[in-house]
């Protein structure tokens, strides 16, 4: 093999075929392709779309599910308690006539939050107010709330 | 017969006509590159079996015989690697243990010379191997080749120049 050049190696056919190989082989890949058709079409027919339908299902429950918490925590909860600082101060507009009326109001409405107690302890309940001073003393105790830039 | 299946039978008259004018020399470029007859029939039906799958999506940038020799590369090149895991991690980049099977080959009809040729070309890497197959055996073109293998006609070249050198140096060694 020392002369070897392969541009002279010319013996190119070195690997046999089984006899009548290529025909079986045409009628094998037939019935291959067919079944690999009815599969694909078994498919697609049924087997597998209630099982997407079910996958769809639950991926847009747990995204629901999701998006419902997010939305209670973040938005539900914020509104509910500026829904209720809000009907504090309307109901306060309502029942505060007088220097005594906020005092019985903050007695009454708001005895529960240690802010405004807070606010009722150091404030002369015999000191004159006019009408609009108790409404707008009131807001500015509940300005901690942020309440106050709504009226 | 609805429109889907109008198209279905349209397709598989199409295909029928290309797995008739292509099995035998995909078969013998498979059979080159694989070695043993019983591989060489399980890559050519996965080639064809491939090839239906995708045929909507072959988009007549290549020749449908550079399409299914691109598949049939793969297949080939994929077989081969999942082959070398199971019998040898350790045979360097080549595909060494090639030799051995074809010795054991009923149906290789070499003499010792060809023998020792396949087993030069089982020393070559993946890429160089399938370079030289198509180049050598199969006789293509370069700018066929880039249909099939991808990169330019310049590295496909070099590719093959040192196929061509390794085999040499093969030869020289064995002497």
């Amino acid at each position: 093999m020392s002369n070897f050049d392969i541009n002279k190696f010319n013996e190119k056919e070195t690997f046999r075929v089984p006899k009548g190989y290529f025909k079986e082989f045409e009628a094998r890949l037939e019935r291959r392709l067919q079944n690999d058709n009815d599969e694909c079409s078994n498919n697609s027919k049924g087997r597998l779309m209630p099982l997407n339908i079910l996958k769809l299902v639950v991926v847009a429950s747990v995204f629901f599910l999701i998006f419902k918490l997010v939305g209670y925590f973040t938005f539900d909860l914020a509104s509910d308690a500026y829904y209720k600082k809000n009907k504090l101060a309307i109901s306060a507009k309502e029942k505060i006539n007088s220097t005594d009326d906020l005092y019985y109001y903050y007695a009454s409405e708001m005895s529960d939050s240690d802010l405004i107690n807070h606010q009722i302890n150091s404030t002369d309940k015999n000191s004159e107010f006019s009408d609009n001073e108790a409404f707008e003393y009131l807001l500015a105790t509940l300005d901690d709330y942020d309440i106050a830039k709504h009226y | 017969m609805n429109n889907k299946d109008k198209n279905t039978t349209v397709d598989k008259v199409y295909f029928d006509t290309i797995v008739r004018e292509n099995y035998q020399k995909l078969y013998h470029y498979i059979r080159r590159m694989v070695v043993i007859h019983e591989d060489a029939d399980d890559v050519l039906q996965e080639t064809f079996i491939k090839a239906w799958r995708n045929l909507s999506s072959f988009r007549n940038e290549s020749s449908i015989s550079s399409w299914l020799y691109r598949i049939a590369s793969n297949e080939a090149i994929n077989h081969l690697n999942k082959k070398k895991r199971t019998i040898n991690t350790f045979s360097g980049e080549g595909f060494d243990f090639l030799a051995d099977n074809l010795q054991a080959d009923d149906y290789f009809d070499g003499d010792l010379a060809q023998l020792e040729f396949q087993k030069a070309i089982a020393t070559l890497p993946e890429k160089q191997r399938l370079v030289f197959t198509l180049k050598y055996f199969e006789e293509k073109k370069y700018s066929e080749m880039v249909e099939i293998l991808g990169g330019s006609e310049g590295s496909l070249k070099a590719s093959y120049h040192h196929a061509v050198q390794k085999i040499e140096r093969y030869f020289k060694k064995e002497d």
